[in-house]
């Protein structure tokens, strides 16, 4: 299959006047590199020894966990019951469930709003077209690295004894997590674009930020806005981390009421959850139409009208409603910033109490059981990806419109991803106890699914990306769409799918602390326990294992980049 | 070496009085580039050796020769992209080679430069990438049209008129045809007022009459504000309907430097031909 | 060929054969539990408590016990939320389990179960209780319980009897109403209530006892006299151990049976701990001064004794007086 892939790549390549080449592999040469004798592409190693280590560890998995589909359906009666239990759903008193979402809200915006800002600078000192300093790459780098493998209850117990109980330190603790994704996110969309705008804005004689902001910023614009709102969608859900910091909300609310076991108001709280999801995925749907990165059948090619004057643009609905969409988006920022109520006189003791929490995490310590926690969320978060990925494709491909253009699939099929993602990990868990009984195998099936939610928001994203120039050229020559599909949709799409099934991984790995919800261990639980127990140093030595995993995965998917790409 | 009279032009364009008046009338006492022994290697691969050149300006010279032969590598010399390991770059009095990256970033205000590729920002409109040929001037980022000053965004609307793209002046990039993209890519290395043009096979991935009028709109742009134009090309029919002079690469040596009315195709071909008969 | 190729080749070749032979090591019989048949193998379940370390360690020795008295092989499950094994009970795929009282009062609405016994810190019965205590900062002007209205409260959870249902009803009790009258804060966890109220956060910090009378002093976290307690709840029952009721009567017994048969001491006499022994605790007397003891159970516990349904009564009482939310089942 890679074999045919690259060669088409090949294919499309001379047609497209206008064609980005971005992602074709023996394309253009890099400025400096010789233009020696065209090799011969090959299939490289890392579109086929990624998925085949994948299956080796997923065999294994599969092994491990012991995983007996037949059990499930043994099952069924117990997950009917507990289901009839969350039906139907209550919300309590309206008005205050509205004021919790709010609340909640606010907090992910600032947070992730925080973050966003935070991530641009790192994200373009992180990424390999970067020419200042090493030192300052690298330090990008680790700081992205470090606060996506520390979970954001560390940032939380650390921030809250700096700014004391409150929204501050939860929406800080948000913002700090996050910046571990929108920024490597970021990073590599930077890093996969067409350098030669980027050339032509630097041989103009443009600085640095200038031409960061016209050619680089601006053409990530789409793919970042998606991912901003996608990360505000994970903030609304992982907001019970806002219960540690005493700040409330709907996070909280929905944990206090499956922790006494109140599910029809549990599932009244995911229902307001998902709508609030689904008004934000319709925002990233206009968004991404208004600010398309490829000009696609209906772009609006015209940006602006004429003005009065000529060298005016002028205003018409399409860009009074960016304008105001730009505008309004700032101002629910800086509302939200509002919101976070800094106490001043708080940061007089604050670093003696950061200190004094601080010291505790040293020196760190390692167990045996470190390492078996490790062992089994890795394990796991694999077997899981592997499923959640396939699973997740399928769902991608069928709800873009590269081989079926039916809408009303697309759009059921977004909501219920949309769906699946509102329903948090505990409930699955939950269900799949019923059916299983406590261990892993309720566990990893609790992690697939939030894999496969991950992996098909993933997916969906970048094939909508995917530039449709060279896809109308092999239209023109009369191909299927099965045919534009495997030549045109899927080279553009590899490195994407590789990138984003590691990333997946990387994030289950976080994820899987709901394991320890099914009594199947993993680094979660242990670090949840280390905190609850303040066993901080032991909490030290889970922090350094988790770092190590991700930068480890992280090195596989930088390297795999730089084969692909 | 050779090296042709200055061609008469018609006078120059109103705008270009603007900035380039001075560039003028120092053209006749400093060449705009000249070359001396330069060489590069990458590694142990010798790519360009011992080439000597000295352009007046003004001139519209063509670069052929075949692809590999060092072309692109050869502009991006004289943009200050790569460093010389043996001889020296003078552009404008400046050797880009050797100075700093501020003063680097001073001479690319002064240097056009037109790619294959465009290097245009897609889902910007034309006016937008036009305006950015502009920020080697400006101090700080701009974002969107409204945030560059009136008088260059005048000055955008009147280079866009110049290459006849100004009704589609705010349109997407990308949806513009191959030769437009490249007209607009060119109106942006007139926001510069350079004083000299690199343009790397700008005519590659377009159609024969799009390249026609691409090159047509640079050599008239080239005569009106008299900027100097370097020019790869593998067209050689096209290389020498616009060219004053035509310079051939072939394995990192000049082998060819004459005046345009000097050659002809079949000689131009003759280049390609011994470079397929050379490679084994 | 790749290298990388070779290695990753590998890799699925020995992942394959270790998948060929041998038993996953979270392989289990094909049915735990869900018939009233004798079953095969029993599942225990444990949930973290709010002093409990080394979970799953210091359950071995009470599992070591059972699987001795009934001959059936015996999983421990450490399982975080009590949710998760609630809904194991009430699909009757966890057989024993341990978890707090409140647990167990929302756990009877919805699962056949029956407490069998509950912890026990030191020889004297009843000592496994626990309290929740008001603290405020050493010296502030808040002296009683009725001195907190008005202030800034914090607890810790909504759904902990000693971090929140128990002060709830002890303010209810004195005429306050712990909504209205005082502003409660819920900062998450014991821990966090503490140094915040220390911290300013609040005025005053209703947590479980044991948070300021060993846990915290112990991680250096408050010293002695950096805290005034105000006041001290009524006995709260300590950790609950509780039985699925679907299993056949005998085993039940066998099973309560094995577990109050040993104390921490005998149990290491008997070699239920062989590998991982500590000595007694000063608080058990002189009597076992010096002699080895097992860990018997998250607690730390020096043994179990008999209970039944009516010793968690006073959570009932709670939950009546609160009329929390969290109390209110479908």
């Amino acid at each position: 299959m890679s074999g045919t892939m690259k060669e088409t790549a090949a294919d499309t390549r001379p047609d497209g006047v206008g064609t980005k080449r971005r992602r074709s592999n023996s394309g253009q040469l890099p400025p400096g590199a010789t233009q020696a004798v065209p090799k011969r592409p090959r299939v490289s190693a890392a579109t086929l020894g990624i998925p085949l280590a994948y299956l080796a560890v997923t065999v294994f998995g599969v092994w491990w966990i012991d995983i007996r589909p037949a059990a499930v359906a043994a099952g069924f009666g117990d997950i009917a019951r507990l289901l009839e239990r969350m039906v139907p759903p209550t919300t309590g008193p309206f008005p205050d469930l509205l004021a919790l979402t709010l609340e909640t809200l606010w907090i992910a915006v600032a947070g992730t709003g925080l973050a966003t800002i935070a991530s641009v600078f790192l994200a373009a000192a992180a990424s390999r077209h970067f020419t200042g300093p090493r030192v300052v790459r690298w330090l990008a780098q680790g700081i992205i690295i470090v606060t996506r493998a520390v979970p954001s209850l560390i940032f939380a117990i650390l921030f809250v004894r700096i700014f004391g109980l409150g929204p501050l330190a939860g929406g800080l603790a948000i913002a700090f997590h996050s910046i571990g994704m929108v920024g490597k996110m970021m990073a590599d969309v930077f890093e996969e674009q067409a350098p030669s705008p980027r050339e032509a804005i630097a041989s103009v004689g443009a600085n640095r930020l200038q031409n960061f902001v016209s050619t680089t910023l601006t053409r990530a614009l789409p793919a970042v806005t998606s991912l901003v709102i996608y990360r505000l969608d994970i903030n609304v859900r992982a907001s019970a981390i806002l219960g540690l910091v005493g700040a409330g909300g709907i996070g909280v609310a929905l944990q206090t009421a499956i922790g006494s076991l109140n599910y029809r108001r549990a599932a009244g709280i995911i229902l307001v959850i998902v709508c609030l999801l689904l008004i934000l995925e319709l925002v990233a749907y206009l968004v991404q139409r208004a600010v398309a990165e490829h000009a696609d059948e209906h772009t609006q090619s015209q940006l602006h009208v004429a003005g009065a004057a000529q060298a005016d643009p002028g205003w018409n609905r399409s860009r009074v409603l960016r304008t105001a969409a730009a505008v309004s988006a700032l101002m629910l920022f800086l509302f939200s910033l509002s919101q976070l109520s800094l106490n001043p006189a708080r940061l007089g003791q604050a670093w003696d109490n950061a200190a004094a929490l601080l010291s505790g995490f040293v020196p760190p310590v390692f167990t045996e059981q470190i390492l078996l926690g490790i062992f089994e969320s890795v394990i796991m978060a694999f077997t899981a990806t592997f499923f959640g990925v396939l699973l997740g494709l399928i769902i991608a491909v069928l709800s873009t419109r590269h081989l079926i253009r039916f809408e009303p699939l697309s759009l059921t099929l977004r909501a219920v991803v949309v769906f699946m993602r509102g329903i948090p990990d505990i409930v699955y868990a939950l269900i799949f106890v019923a059916a299983l009984g406590l261990g892993p195998f309720a566990g990893f099936l609790a992690l697939s699914i939030s894999c496969t939610a991950l992996a098909s928001k993933f997916f969906t994203d970048s094939l909508q990306n995917v530039d449709p120039a060279p896809l109308r050229a092999l239209e023109a020559t009369g191909a299927g769409r099965v045919q534009v599909f495997v030549s045109g949709v899927w080279p553009q799409f590899v490195p994407s799918f590789i990138g984003n099934s590691l990333f997946t991984s990387d994030l289950a790995l976080r994820e899987s602390a709901v394991l320890g919800i099914v009594g199947a261990g993993g680094i979660g639980f242990l670090l949840d326990e280390s905190v609850a127990t303040l066993n901080y140093q032991q909490t030290a030595g889970i922090l350094i294992g988790l770092i190590v995993v991700v930068v480890a995965l992280e090195s596989v998917a930088r390297w795999a980049r730089r084969k692909v790409i | 070496m050779t090296i042709p009279e200055r061609l008469k032009d018609s006078g120059p364009h109103p705008l270009a009085h603007q900035s380039t008046a001075g560039g003028v009338s120092a053209a006749s006492t400093q060449p705009s580039l000249v070359l001396r022994d330069l060489g590069i290697s990458f590694g142990s691969k010798e790519v360009l050796r011992d080439v000597n050149l000295q352009v007046q300006p003004g001139q519209f010279v063509a670069l052929v020769g075949p692809s590999g032969a060092g072309k692109s590598t050869l502009l991006r010399l004289i943009n200050g992209s790569h460093r010389p390991t043996t001889g020296t770059v003078s552009v404008l009095g400046v050797n880009p080679g050797t100075c700093g990256r501020r003063s680097l970033q001073k001479l690319r205000t002064r240097v056009g430069f037109v790619f294959q590729q465009f290097g245009l920002v897609g889902r910007l409109s034309a006016m937008e990438n036009v305006l950015m040929g502009t920020l080697g001037s400006l101090r700080m980022p701009r974002y969107g049209i409204s945030t560059y000053p009136r008088q260059l965004r005048e000055k955008a609307v009147a280079n866009l008129e110049r290459v006849g793209l100004v009704d589609q002046r705010f349109q997407r990039c990308d949806t513009l045809s191959g030769g437009q993209q490249q007209r607009v890519a060119i109106a942006r290395t007139l926001m510069q007022d350079a004083e000299i043009v690199l343009a790397d096979e700008p005519v590659a991935s377009l159609d024969p009459s799009a390249s026609m009028s691409v090159l047509n709109t640079l050599k008239r742009l080239s005569a009106e504000d008299g900027f100097t134009v370097v020019c790869s090309l593998h067209q050689v029919d096209l290389a020498l309907q616009v060219s004053d002079r035509v310079v051939a690469v072939r394995n990192g040596s000049l082998i060819l430097d004459t005046r345009t009315s000097d050659t002809s195709e079949e000689a131009l071909r003759a280049i390609y031909e011994k470079a397929k008969g050379a490679r084994p | 060929m790749h290298k990388s190729f070779k290695t990753v080749t590998a890799l699925a070749a020995a992942s394959l054969l270790l998948t060929a032979c041998g038993a996953s090591p979270n392989a289990r019989p094909a049915s735990t539990g869900g018939s009233s048949d004798a079953p095969q193998s029993l599942v225990f379940a444990v949930v973290p408590t709010d002093n409990s370390k080394e979970l799953e360690e210091s359950f071995k020795p009470i599992v070591a016990a059972i699987e001795k008295e009934t001959g059936l092989p015996t999983t421990i499950e450490a399982v975080s939320s009590n949710a998760g094994v609630i809904e194991a009970q009430a699909a009757e795929r966890v057989d024993v389990a341990t978890y707090g009282a409140f647990s167990y009062y929302l756990a009877q609405n919805v699962a056949d179960v029956t407490p069998i016994a509950m912890d026990q810190r030191t020889p004297a019965a009843g000592s496994g209780a626990v309290q929740s205590l008001g603290v405020v900062a050493a010296g502030a002007d808040i002296k009683e319980l009725a001195d907190v209205e008005g202030k800034d409260v914090c607890f810790t959870d909504p759904a902990s009897s000693t971090g929140y249902l128990a002060a709830a009803a002890g303010l209810i009790a004195i005429g306050l109403d712990p909504k209205n009258d005082i502003n409660p804060i819920f900062a998450g966890s014991h821990d966090v209530a503490v140094t915040q109220m220390l911290a300013g956060d609040c005025d005053v910090a209703f947590v479980a006892g044991t948070f300021i009378t060993d846990l915290l002093p112990a991680r250096g976290v408050i010293k002695d006299g950096d805290v005034d307690t105000i006041w001290t709840s009524p006995d709260i029952p300590g950790t609950p151990m509780v039985i699925g009721n679907w299993l056949p009567e005998d085993l039940r017994t066998q099973i309560t049976d094995a577990v109050l048969k040993y104390n921490a001491v005998t149990a290491a006499e008997a070699g239920l701990c062989p590998e991982n022994q500590r000595e007694s605790l000063a608080p058990w007397g002189n009597e076992y001064a010096g002699k080895m003891a097992c860990q018997w159970g998250g607690t730390g516990a020096f043994a179990f004794e008999p209970a039944t349904e009516e010793d968690f009564a006073s959570i009932r009482e709670i939950c009546e007086t609160t009329q929390a939310e969290v109390c209110r089942n479908e």
